[in-house]
Parts: C-alpha cells; structure tokens; sequence
C-alpha cells in the first residue's frame, strides 16, 4: 500500500491519546524523553589484555563517554581459562581476557566504579565473571550496593542463536534465577539481565520475530525471578532490554514503539504488578553488525547513521553505533571515533532530541506500530502454549525459526530481491572481478603476546592462593549444583570462591562436574533457500544443478563438504546459512559441533571424506586456527581436500592463509549460487564454470 | 580433476586398502566406505573386491587366533586393537572366549558383549536417537569396545543434497580416538543405502570396531531395511501418550527388540514411565519373533545418563541369548540371502528407471493413462516389456566396459539420448515394414551384396556410409517372430532404417521377395569346406566374411542376430560416439560377462551375433584375424562356431585401457598403431560360388504374417 491515511488507524482505539511516560507507553518510557537528556552513547569495545582494555575504556571516557562497556574474550565467555587446551587460538581475540579477580581488577583500575556504570556482555559464565567483578570492587573499596551498571545474563538466547552457552537450559535458568536473588538483595543499583533480541536478528530473525521472542523470554525470566523467590514488582523494573537496529527504517522504529505497548499488556496481564514501573520496557539498541558490507566499506558509515536515527526516533535508551570496518576487522580508534561522533551529530546538532516521539500519529508509523505488535504477540502466544520460552527452546522452535529467516534472506539478497548497494546492485568491479579497494587499515592483534600473559598471570594466581580454601569453596559449588535443592545462592558461593582466587574455568567446572557441558543437537530447516530463491535464478540454479550433476558422474557421489567452526565462535549464522544454501543446492552438507579444535576438525573430515572442508569464521581466531587446520588435514592424510574459508577475513590476512593453502575466499555478502559453483569449478579444475555457469 | 577425488588408479590398490582397513587405518576405513557407497561402475566393482578381500582376511586372522587360543593355558585376546575377540564369519559374533581361554560358549554377559554386535537404532525425528547414541558409545567406549556409528541422514528429495549434522549431537563421540561416526546421505533409494551400509558395518568390523551402531531417522519403512542390517533393533520413542501411542506402536515395535522410552527427566520423567509401562503391556501381546530373546522396554535420559548403563547391559543380555541359541548365526545367514536379493532388485529398478526409452515411454503415454484410454495393467505391461528389452541393451553396456573399460558408467549422452518422437511418426505413416508386394521399392529383385549395400548404406553417426546387416532365415518356425520382432525394433526403437538382409538358401531369398525385404543372396561369399551336414554352421562363417566386405567398402557396420530387440536410439549416433569417445574401433557386446579377472580382463565371452565396427584399418585387421580361424575351424568336423572362434580373439587384441591412462587423441592413435602392428596373419578366403545348397529337410516355410498381437505394440498402431 503506497499511501496510508486515517483509515489504517481508524480501528486503533488509542491513537491519538497516547502520550510518553503513559500507559501503554508506546511513545516513550519517559514523559520527557530526550528533551531533558538525550540518550546514553554507549559503546560496546575490549580488547585482548585488562591493561588494554583498560587504558580504552579510559580514552572513551575522557572524549565524553558515560559508561563503559566490556568485551569479553570467547574462552571467558565460555568458562574457560587461558591456559586450556582448546582455547589458545581464541585468548584475547574478541573482547579482554578474563581469568581471576587479578584481571577484573586490573581491568577497572582508576576507574570509580561507584560512579561509572558498567555494562558487562556475558551470559554463558555470568557467574564467575559478575562474582570476580563484586570482589574486584571491593577490593576497590566500593560497596557491592553502590555497583551500577548492568550484565546481559542472557541465556535464553544464546540457545537460540549465539551458543556461548556452557549448561543446558534448567541449570541455566537456575543460576540466571540466583543472580536476580543475590543483586535483589546486594546491588540494588544493578540491572542483573539485559534481555537481548540483538543477536537474534543478526542470526537472521525478522524485526517482528525478534520482539516476539526477546519479549517472550522477558515473560520467562520473570518467571524464573518468582521462582528464586522474587515478586514481580521486585523484579520487572530492574529488567533492561537490547534490540538491534537494522535498515528497516520505520519497521525499526515501529517496533521499538510496538515493544513498550506489547510489553506493558503482557506484564500488566500475566503478573498483575503493583508498581506501574514494573510495565516499563527501557531499552538499549545497537545498529545492525549485518548490515555492514565488507565490500566498499565505507558505505557502512551511511548505513549506521540511518540506523542510529530510527534507534532514536524509535525511543531508545542508550546506543551503540558500529563502526565502519567491523565487516573486515575488529574497529580500529579511528572508526571507533567516527561511530562515536555519529551520534554525538545526531544528538547536538540535528535538533532531534526537541520533541519526544516525534513520529507519533504519522498514519503510517501508527499503523506499522500495530502490525508490528499483532505479528509478535502471536508468536508469543504460541510460546506460552508451549509452556514459555525454557520449553520451547528445549524443543528447538525458536532456533529453526530463525534460521529459516536466515536462509529466506540470503535467498532474497542472492536474487536481488533484497538490494544492498555495491553488493548486488550498483557493485563496481574491475577488470579481475574485485570491488573498489579501500585500504582500510584493520587492527591486528598479537594473540601469542596475550596468550603468554595470561598464562603467566595465572601461574602466579595459583601459587599465590590458598589452594585448600579454593578447593573447598568449589566443592561446595559442586554440591550445592548436585543436591538440586536450592539451599544456597549459587553467584554467593561464587563470590566466595572468587574472593580466595579460584578462577572462571575453575568455578565453571566445579559445576559442570554436576550439570555437563550443553551440546545443542544439529537439526536444521532445508529447502527454504531454493524455495525464497524465486524463479528469477531458476537459470544459474540449474547450472548448479547441472555442475552438481557433472560432479556426481565423475565421482560416484556429490561434493561433499564439511562446514566447520574451530574456536570457542559461537556466531553460526553464516555456516548455518551456507549449509542449508548448499545443500538446496544439492551438496552433502556435513556440519561438525561448535567449538572444534583444528585436529577434530581435520578428524572430521577424515571420518567423512569430504570433497571440501568450509571454515566459517567470525572471532579473528583464523590467523593461527586456519593454518593449523591446514597442517592436521596433512598430517591426517587429507591433503587433497580444498579448504575455503567463510566469514570476517581482513583482506590483509588473507595472503598469507592462501600461501597456507587456503583456496578462496568467501567474505560477506557472497551469494551462494555463486560460491557453489567456484568450489565445483575448483574441484573439477575447470575453473571457468563458475564464470560461464 | 584426479586431485580431489581418489582415482581408478587409486582404487586399484585395492589390496592396500584393505591392508590399512585390518591396520586400523582410519582414512582407509573412511576411504573405503566411500567406495562402497560411490554410485560409479567401477568402484562398485572395487568395493566387492575390496568386501572379498577383507573377507578373507578376517577369516585368516580368525583362525590365527583360534590356534593362539588352543595354545596351553594361554588367555589370548588378539595382536591388535580390538582384534582377535569374538570374530565370526563376516564379524558374525561368537561368545567371547577371550581372558579365560576356554570358550565353551557359557561366558559371562561381559565377555560376550565385547564381541561384535550389530545395532539399529531408529525412531521419530525428536526422539534423542543421537543424544542416546552419544551417551550408550561412550559407555560402550569406557567398556573397553571401539565403537563405529553409521547415521543415515535423508537426501532432500528436490536439491538430492542432505544436511550430515549427526555429529553436533554426538560431540564426545566423535572426537574420542577408539569411535568412528560416519553420516551418510540416504540417496533416495532405500534398498542402495540397505546395500551400502551392510557393506560399511562390515568394513567397520574389519577395522577392529567391535559394535556398529546404525543410525536411521523416522519411523516406517526404513526400519525394515535396518532390520536386515544390525543384529538387534532398538526403538527410541520419545515419552508420547495417547492416540500418538496407538499410532507408534502398531507396526515398528514388532520389530524391535528393545524399546528405549528417551527423555526420562525433568518435566517428561512422569511420562515416560507412563509410556514405558504402556509399551510393556503391548510387547508382551506381540507375537515373538524371537526364540530367544522376548522384547525388552526400558526408560532412560540420554541428557543426564540415567539408564543407559541399563540399556547397556540388556545389549549384553541380548547378545548373550542370541548366541547361546544360535539364533543370532541363523539370523545372520537371513540376512546376507536378503542384502544380496534387495541389492540386485535395486540394480534392476535403478535399470528400468533411468532407462531413457523407459522414460520417454511413460511420458508419451501417460496421457492415455491419466484418462484412462489405457487401462493401468496395460501400461505396466508395455513399460516392462520395454524393460526386458532394456536388459539386452545392458549387454551392450557391459560389451563396452570390456572393451571400453574405463567408460563412465553414467555417461550423459547415453543416458540422455533422446527417444526419437519424429521416428514414431515415421512408423505410424509408413506400415511397410513386412509390407504387401510392392514394385515401386528401388530394392526389389536386387540379391547382390554390394549393389544392395550401395541401395541401402546411408550416412550415419558422423560416417558417409553406414550399414545395418541382419541374417535371415526363414528354415526356423519361430523366425518369423523374430525377424519382426528386430525389425521393427531396429527400425522404430532404434532409428535405423538403412539395414539389409542377408540369407543363404533359395527359401528364405524367395520369401524376402515376397514380403519385399531387402535381402542379400550370401551364397557367392559362402566358405568352403561345406556341406558336410551343419550348413547353419557354414553360413554363420558368412558373418566376419560380409562384415570385412562392408568394412573393405568404407561403410560402418551394425551386426546383429535375428533373434536381438533394440531400445537405444538414436543407434548410429551413440554407437560411433561410445566407440570414438573411448578410442575404440570395434565395440562387441559380452555375454555371461563375469568381470575382468587378472589374465583376461574382458571377461569370459563374446558374443559373435552383436558388434559395431567402425571402417578402419584396425576393425579390418580384427575381421581377418576372425576370419582367419575359419579354415580349421570349418575342417574340424565343422563343430566349431564363429562365436568359439571370437571368444579368442579378445586374447589377440589389446583391450583399451582405462581412460585415464589415454587422456586425448594423441594416446588413441598410438593405441590403433599398436592394434594395426598386431600379427600378419593373412585371411585365406574362399570366395567360390557354392550353387547346390539344399533345401533344408521338414516342413514348407509359410508365408510370413504380420502378428501384431506382438509388434508393434495396440497402443501405437492407432
């Protein structure tokens, strides 16, 4: 419908008498909005060592930030220490390193943490890390009660989509229960969860769905706070949100506004709360990390500003803006600066912040506000008949959910259905088929010099402690997760343990021993890819078709390929999208657990005898991973095997993993027709079937 | 190409890939799987082979451990991991004697279980099948066994692409050193993947791995084919209730002998011991299917563990019954009758399916069908009687492999020559074939050889002149079946109309007259000696004799029998194209063909009545070496055919070799110097006019008639 007029709003009881700060809340938590203060700039960024991360987090706050925000590195996030075994490849990689209240402390040093609220994204080993930053600052001196700030505490999602998860779903929901009982009762300044659709829609989920199930598993954790023995007016106002905002411009902001309404209802209906700021959805958002192209990168900077201006006419809290390389590399402070300054324009020079909801009543913003919240409620409503969130995702709804959005989009972009400038359209290419270069200077890190620093850190942790008192501490961890009855908070008995100088991986494991480590089973959505695809790329279709075809004559059966995460990269979108793309394109997809080490992948490929091994990487691991894959296929007597390599690739690092023997390239934004047929090409040495295809 | 996939010469190596799969060698066992599992002519060739050999090496080490095992008072338990405990005929288990050296066939469950056992585990989607399989391997794993897991994962029936993801679940598993998990992708057919997996568990078992669980998702007919695959079948359910019970257990938990109730925990514990205790009372109202064993049900969560050790231990009960019985011997034999039966049945339907006339067939009468002009019984008999006529075309496919050995055995244009539609039409509109007596024929009166050949050679296949040569003799009652029968085949399934007749006796050329057929007088070519009783015998010589003659005259020639029915068309094209493509001059179908074997790679026969000559000197060569034969083989009491005579000359000429060690047409004129340097045996022909043949003695040949009932076909005379 091109035009909308009062008639798409007619039947909206409320339109036109809703105000800010009023029931149902659609235009704003706060009468006031930004017209008093505008929203928090909170940047999400850590890096490799504490003392790194630190002197970062120093520099933003000088150059006017409000909070800070850390990064965690993929071991931490995923209960391990440093020193493990698996982890060496992923130890500083992606966000700071923590394995003892020894690098908590150096982490926030100099900074008041009574004064500065701290924003921590952890949610696998929450536990130890929120326990390590309690002791930390009492070391400090401060107070657990004058601690502010928030952690994301998000494990429902992680299920879902971002899989650093450690124990399965009722463990879990277990310890997110003791978090909201211990900060009730000690941080009371806190926000023990930030309830987070971000990642769900970076996994690939649609605006609608992704407020369907981030409210969905509000619902639930307000469930799980009952159980710990909260009420619902204890709870509920501490709840902090996190959505993402993608290039939907006003479907973005619809659904900001959908959310605070739906949300309200729901709570208002379900728990019956007292308090009126129990109906109050506050939210953080985040411009959409998809949305950036490694191809001319510069375009992303155009793309974040549009998103940050629909998080902000959306009515956000606080945001965080990407920066412009993040499609290639970690930011650099130079990007890091520009995503700064991009809201700090929009802030004080655009005049934005002058009225609140400034798109109220626009017919079409009203009426996108209730499509919005029709789609997500029943959603929502079919979780519950499932028995809430815990459930549904235990019987693997929501994941499949998501992923055939994924696979529906990479379809959509692949045939152009989905335009996105200098990717499928307008893309400009020269003479050897390669984008414009920009020499986008990406941030390295030195991930042995790391590695060799926490190791040592530890060493002198361990033999510093007393090491009977720590073994006892996780002995009563362990048997307070065996016994199963709730006798003692579980993030108290951490505290405990950390304050004595056990460390992450310690305190995860002397759980573990009770729960085990989760493994989410494979099941995946198929034929959605070909079916999205349309008719409009039935041609190169059966060129893959006839290549696959070719393939199977010569070979007696059809490439096979193993998709492979190695590291502690939990980020599966991208091998899930190009399992599921391959296999409607008729390859025997073989896709191993997350989490793998080189030498298990490199097994795996024995196992199976694939054709190709398909490395998907998102956490800057590949730079040792990669090679190291490459040695164990040697060495395993799989040799032959083509590795091509998936996901965030600098262009810079590549050289050197194609002397290593990687054989292409397949960074985002590459259409998967497309890859298809160059690994078929390549296998069968032909490699102009790719281009006559 | 050959760098990514393991070549022919590769597989050849067979007996070194058989030696790394008893070593233990895991990317052998990988690699061997693949083979067993390639859907290429010749792997499958290397995979019996490479089963055969292993066969007969596990029987070798069998053995070797029984004598260790009647050594004195000795307790041997094998030289190798996994080996050397409980090896029976193919794996087949035997009680465990090892630790205690007597084996009286009384051991303890324990020792038992560490014998070979063959699992199925199959349920719904959702069930935990891999979760239970992760949690019941790595139990058996700390038992001491080696553990193989064959996950069967469906193909996509649209793409024919599958998602493998077994191994997500089955992370412990498959990382831990004594394990083996291998997904396969279903490939459509169940009776393929029936073959390939059968043929997996027993290379697993060869490489040590004493239990190989087998993995298939969905409840229904997959469970049968795993039925013939594994030594116990268990059935994962997840904890239903209900009217989904009813539906579940009707069929498949007959067929099990343990039925697992999964997710005992949490939420679903209640309910599974509900489900548990329905099950158990229905089991018990089956009738048995076993002697020894009555069906087991058991609750477990594959989650946290509980009750997986017990599912481990009725494995070991399972095993310990079934043996002491011999019922699980019994068994076994069952099922290797019925892997062999379903293997060829699957061979035969992959046949009658992909066949391209079969397909053309079903396409231009599927109409008719749908409205029912052509009753269903009707249709099936035509599309089988293209199916059996198929068969004689598979001959020519094996014919080619012999001489052609490294044809692909898909090749597309084969496989996608089209059944010509414009053929049809011509048939439709020209009812001469065994027409009335008509005048206006160019042909009529000429009997001479070579003006014939001149009136009816045509170009084909890329050849200016191209000639199709049929004996006839109407002396055979059943002849007249037959001739029509290869003529309206040639001519309308084949798309050859450039043929002609040859015969040797006044009867048959005055019948040809009449019916108006082009029919060559072959007595002034006729061999001596003859006359000595089996003229039959003697005209057959005339065969090599009219081919060379053709040959000598630069036409191309299609030999065949009276007594053969043609499918592939267009004929010419894809006859000069197998035979170019593979460097090959002269292209002859095998008949009883028996696989190449070391000293004589082309099998056992030849068939004399069915050949594609291309007019080279090399095929010149090959008719006088053939020809050569006759002068003894025509005094030696005249007992010896042409067809005798062939069957050696497969020894005389070097078979082309493999593909892949002639790669481009510089190899293929080496390879047709080498045929032309081969002997310089001159032909001593005879081409004497032999005017007195007789009449053979019986009955007047009768006018031929047309029997439609046969050909063509009701459906196309319309």
């Amino acid at each position: 419908m091109p035009v909308y007029s009062a008639l798409d709003v007619a039947e909206q009881q409320d339109y036109g008498a809703e105000f800010p700060g009023v029931y149902p809340y659609t235009r704003g938590p706060y009468a006031s909005m930004y017209t008093g203060r505008p929203w928090t700039i909170r940047q999400y960024a850590g890096f490799s060592t504490a003392e790194e991360s630190n002197a970062f987090f120093k520099k933003g706050l000088a150059a006017g930030q409000q909070g800070v925000s850390v990064a965690f590195d993929l071991p931490t996030h995923r209960g391990y220490d440093s020193d493990h075994a698996r982890v060496s490849g992923d130890v500083g990689m992606a966000g700071v390193a923590v394995d003892s209240v020894e690098d908590m402390k150096l982490l926030f040093d100099g900074i008041p943490l009574d004064k500065m609220s701290v924003s921590m994204t952890m949610n696998g080993a929450v536990l130890p890390v929120l326990a390590m930053f309690v002791v930390a600052a009492e070391e400090q001196g401060v107070a657990p009660a004058a601690l502010q700030g928030t952690i994301q505490n998000d494990i429902l999602k992680e299920f879902m989509v971002r899989n650093t998860y450690i124990y399965g779903p009722h463990p879990s929901m277990r310890i997110v229960g003791d978090i909201f009982a211990y900060s009730a009762a000690n941080l009371p300044r806190f926000h023990p969860i930030s309830i987070s659709g971000y990642h769900m829609q970076e996994a690939g989920a649609t605006p609608a769905l992704e407020l369907a199930f981030t409210l969905a598993d509000g619902l639930e954790y307000i469930r799980c706070a009952e159980q710990a023995g909260l009420t619902v007016d204890q709870i509920a106002p501490r709840l902090s949100f996190f959505f993402a905002v993608g290039m939907d411009f006003f479907g973005e902001i619809a659904k900001l506004r959908a959310a605070r309404r739906l949300w309200a209802r729901l709570v208002k209906e379900k728990f019956d709360p007292k308090d009126d700021k129990s109906l109050v959805l506050r939210t953080h958002c985040q411009t959409s990390g998809y949305s950036l192209t490694a191809q001319e990168p510069y375009n992303n900077i155009i793309r974040t500003t549009v998103e940050a201006m629909a998080a902000v006419m959306g009515g956000t809290q606080s945001l965080h803006t990407n920066s412009f390389d993040e499609a290639i590399a970690l930011p650099t402070d130079f990007s890091a600066k520009l995503a700064r300054n991009t809201q700090l324009i929009l802030a004080e020079e655009t005049g934005i912040t002058k009225v609140a909801d400034p798109l109220g009543g626009s017919f079409y913003v009203e009426a996108l506000t209730s499509q919005m919240e029709e789609a997500a409620e029943r959603v929502i409503r079919e979780v519950e008949h499932l028995g809430g969130m815990t459930e549904a995702i235990i019987g693997g709804l929501p994941k499949l959910k998501v992923e055939e959005c994924a696979a529906r989009q990479q379809a959509h972009i692949d045939s152009g259905k989905q335009v996105i400038v200098g990717v499928n359209k307008y893309a400009q290419h020269d003479a050897e088929g390669e984008g414009p270069q920009h020499d986008v200077d990406a941030r390295k890190i030195d991930n042995t010099a790391v590695l060799h620093n926490q190791k040592e850190r530890l060493k002198r942790v361990r033999a510093s402690r007393d090491g009977a008192a720590v073994q006892a501490a996780l002995a009563a961890l362990e048997a307070e997760a065996h016994s199963g009855k709730r006798e003692h908070n579980l993030l108290q008995l951490a505290v405990e343990a950390a304050r004595l100088r056990a460390t992450v991986g310690e305190i995860t494991h002397a759980l573990e021993k009770a729960w085990g480590r989760y493994e989410a089973g494979g099941g995946m959505a198929t034929g959605i890819y070909n079916t999205a695809l349309g008719s409009s790329s039935q041609a190169e279709l059966e060129a893959v078709g006839r290549a696959v075809a070719r393939f199977e004559a010569e070979a007696g059966r059809r490439p096979r390929i193993l998709i492979a995460k190695m590291g502690q990269d939990g980020h599966d979108r991208g091998a899930k999208v190009m399992a599921t793309g391959l296999a409607d394109l008729g390859f025997d997809v073989d896709i191993g657990p997350l989490f793998m080490t080189p030498e298990e992948v490199a097994r795996h490929a024995v196992d199976a005898d694939v054709h190709i091994v398909g490395v998907s990487s998102q956490a800057a691991g590949h730079g040792t991973l990669v090679p190291e894959l490459l040695q164990e296929l040697r060495r395993q007597g799989m040799g032959h095997v083509l590795v091509v390599c998936g996901g965030i690739i600098p262009k810079q690092d590549q050289p050197a993993l194609r002397d290593a023997g990687v054989a292409a390239f397949y960074g985002p934004g590459t259409r998967v027709p497309a890859a298809a047929l160059d690994i078929i090409g390549m296998l069968l040495e032909e490699p102009d079937l790719a281009r006559s295809g | 190409m050959l760098q990514y996939m393991p070549s022919l010469a590769q597989f050849a190596a067979v007996d070194e890939l058989a030696e790394g799969i008893m070593a233990g060698c895991r990317l052998s066992l990988s690699r061997g799987i693949t083979l067993a599992e390639s859907s290429r002519l010749d792997h499958q060739l290397q995979a019996a082979k490479l089963l055969r050999e292993l066969q007969k090496r596990m029987a070798e080490r069998r053995q070797e451990a029984q004598l260790a095992q009647r050594g004195p008072g000795r307790g041997v338990s094998g030289d190798g991991p996994g080996c050397g405990r409980g090896f029976g005929s193919d794996g087949a288990p035997h009680v465990g004697s090892d630790g205690n050296g007597n084996g009286d066939g009384s051991g303890a469950a324990a020792s038992a279980f560490h014998a070979f056992l063959r699992v199925g585990v199959s349920g719904p989607p959702g069930a935990g099948k891999s979760s239970l399989i992760e949690t019941l391997g790595c139990g058996l794993l700390d038992a001491g066994e080696r553990v193989a897991v064959l996950a069967i994962d469906p193909s996509s029936q649209t793409s024919g692409g599958a998602i493998l993801g077994d191994k997500t679940r089955m992370g412990r598993l498959s990382s831990a050193p004594a394990a083996f998990v291998r997904p396969s992708p279903a490939r459509g057919t169940l009776g393929g993947v029936a073959r390939a997996t059968y043929d997996a568990t027993v290379i697993c078992e060869a490489a040590g791995y004493t239990k190989v669980l087998v993995e298939t998702v969905g409840v229904g007919q997959s469970e049968t084919a795993v039925q013939d695959l594994v030594d116990c079948f268990v059935l994962v359910l997840p904890p239903v209730g209900g009217d989904e019970l009813q539906v579940i257990k009707r069929g498949v938990t007959e067929l099990a002998d343990i039925v697992v109730i999964n997710k005992a925990d949490g939420p679903t514990k209640a309910a599974a011991a509900r489900a548990a205790a329905a099950f158990s009372s229905t089991v018990h109202f089956h009738r048995a299917r076993r002697r020894a064993w009555q069906p087991a049900v058991l609750t477990c969560s594959a989650h946290s563990g509980q009750g997986v050790d017990r599912l481990q231990a009725t494995l070991a009960e399972f095993a310990v019954a079934m043996l002491a019985s011999g019922e699980l011997a019994v068994q076994r034999a069952q099922q290797r009758q019925r892997v062999a039966w379903t293997a060829a049945e699957e061979a035969v339907l992959d046949a009658f399916r992909q066949d391209p006339c079969v397909r053309d067939l079903l396409a231009r009468i599927l109409p008719d069908i749908q409205s029912g002009a052509l009753v269903p019984r009707a249709a099936a008999e035509l599309l089988s009687g293209y199916h059996s006529m198929y068969m004689s075309r598979r001959g020519w496919t094996l014919a080619l492999r012999c001489w052609v050995r490294a044809w692909p055995a898909t090749n597309s244009s084969i496989a996608s020559a089209p059944c010509d539609a414009a053929l049809a039409s011509k048939f439709a509109a020209a009812p001469w074939l065994l027409p009335p007596n008509c005048s206006a024929l160019p042909y009529q009166g000429v009997h001479d050889f070579d003006t014939l050949l001149q009136l009816r050679g045509r170009p084909a296949g890329g050849y200016d002149k191209a000639i199709a040569l049929l004996p006839f003799d109407t002396g055979a009652d059943h002849y007249t079946q037959m001739a029509q029968n290869a003529i309206y085949s040639l001519v309308r399934l084949a798309g050859v109309d450039n043929f002609m007749l040859w015969t040797w006796t006044n009867t048959s050329l005055a019948d040809c007259a009449t019916l108006n057929l082009p029919c060559a007088d072959g007595r002034p070519h006729l061999l001596e000696p003859q006359g000595k009783g089996r003229d039959t015998l003697v005209a057959m010589w005339l065969k090599p004799v009219l081919t060379l003659r053709a040959l000598r005259a630069g036409y191309m020639v299609l030999l065949s029998d009276g007594d053969v029915a043609f499918t592939a068309k267009p004929m010419w094209d894809l006859l000069t194209q197998l035979t170019l493509r593979s460097h090959a001059d002269l292209a002859i179908q095998a008949e009883q063909y028996r696989g190449p074997v070391p000293d004589n790679p082309c099998g056992t026969y030849v068939n004399s009545g069915m050949y594609l000559a291309l007019p080279t000197p090399a095929s010149i060569r090959a008719m006088e070496i053939w020809l050569a034969q006759s002068p003894k083989a025509l005094t030696e009491n005249l007992t010896i055919s042409d067809q005798g005579k062939l069957h050696g000359l497969e020894r005389k000429f070097p078979l082309v070799p493999p593909r892949e060690a002639v790669p481009g047409a510089e190899a293929a004129e080496r390879e047709r110097a080498s045929l032309a340097a081969v002997g310089a045996l001159e032909p001593s022909l005879r081409h004497g006019r032999l005017p007195n043949i007789q009449r053979p003695p019986g009955p007047q040949s009768r006018p031929m008639r047309r029997t439609s009932a046969v050909c063509p076909p009701a459906v196309w005379r319309g």
